[in-house]
């Protein structure tokens, strides 16, 4: 509009977009990957029979970018559209870490699904998705329970 | 022996997509790089999650936004490529047992630890970007 725009803070338009296409891209990438589909996942786990090392080479690509993207990001005093990063306080691997890693990978290993992927497939409206789905929601809402 | 090994070759990379992980992937990391640029959030889906669901204020924003993207990528990638394949041999019973596990489990061990290995965090901001083992 005029030239003293450039003074004043981004617009919540711009951070709108910007966070709702990291989703975008997100979902694009575990779509494209076929992470979506459980069976691709459970592949992976195939080691004895038709192994499948997709996974090992999405894992590669993704810390190809983030490894240095991060890096870059992190050298800001903020983030562009929040006051702060919201950075995991701590990093440190406990017991609550190892015992709740393993019964993920338990989960996983029976349902070939992750959140984010499982979260993404919910568009194929597939009834074991929802079901799925609707299950996780449920482990998340009981340990918030049992935590309080 | 050597024709014993050429017929078992197609069999193991029978399912090996290469490109697409690789594809997937970048796309993944970009959009990994993008959120924390822009939200300042690790874009680990069961934290934003369980944080949109409980929380309130900026974080649970960026996430409840970050949620809506990723269903709208996954409908857009329908839309031009078909449904999505999804090929679950599990019974319902097992499927209900393997989300429980995955939802309690992540949140327990405070991140899917497959979006905790990709998130890779540097301790410092001075650290280089590479993993220390390796400087």
């Amino acid at each position: 509009m005029s030239s003293d725009s450039a003074h004043t803070p981004a617009l919540p338009v711009a951070s709108f977009i910007a966070v709702t296409v990291s989703g975008f891209l997100f979902a694009l990438g575990l779509a494209a990957a076929n992470m979506t589909n459980p069976a691709k996942m459970l592949a992976f786990r195939e080691v004895t029979g038709t192994w499948d090392p997709s996974l090992i080479v999405v894992f590669a690509a993704v810390l190809g970018v983030t490894l240095p993207g991060f890096h870059l990001v992190l050298k800001q005093q903020q983030p562009r559209h929040a006051q702060q990063f919201f950075l995991p306080t701590s990093q440190d691997i406990d017991r609550k870490l190892i015992d709740g890693a393993s019964l993920f990978g338990i989960g996983w290993g029976i349902g070939g699904y992750c959140p984010g992927p499982a979260l993404t497939a919910l568009v194929s409206l597939n009834s074991n998705v929802l079901l799925l789905f609707a299950a996780m929601l449920a482990g998340v809402m009981l340990h918030k329970m049992l935590e309080e | 022996m050597n024709k014993h090994a050429r017929q078992r070759d197609p069999v193991i990379m029978e399912h090996f997509t290469p490109v697409q992980a690789a594809v997937g992937g970048l796309l993944i990391g970009t959009a990994a790089t993008l959120m924390l640029w822009t939200g300042g959030i690790i874009a680990g889906i069961s934290g934003i999650l369980a944080r949109s669901l409980f929380q309130k204020g900026q974080e649970a924003f960026w996430g409840g936004l970050f949620l809506c993207g990723l269903l709208l990528g996954g409908a857009t990638y329908q839309r031009f490529n078909g449904r999505l394949e999804i090929e679950a041999e599990a019974v319902p019973l097992m499927i209900i047992l393997a989300g429980l596990l995955v939802g309690f489990g992540t949140r327990m061990g405070n991140g899917c630890p497959v979006a905790t290995a990709s998130a890779a965090l540097p301790d410092s901001p001075d650290d280089p970007w590479w993993p220390r083992s390796l400087s």
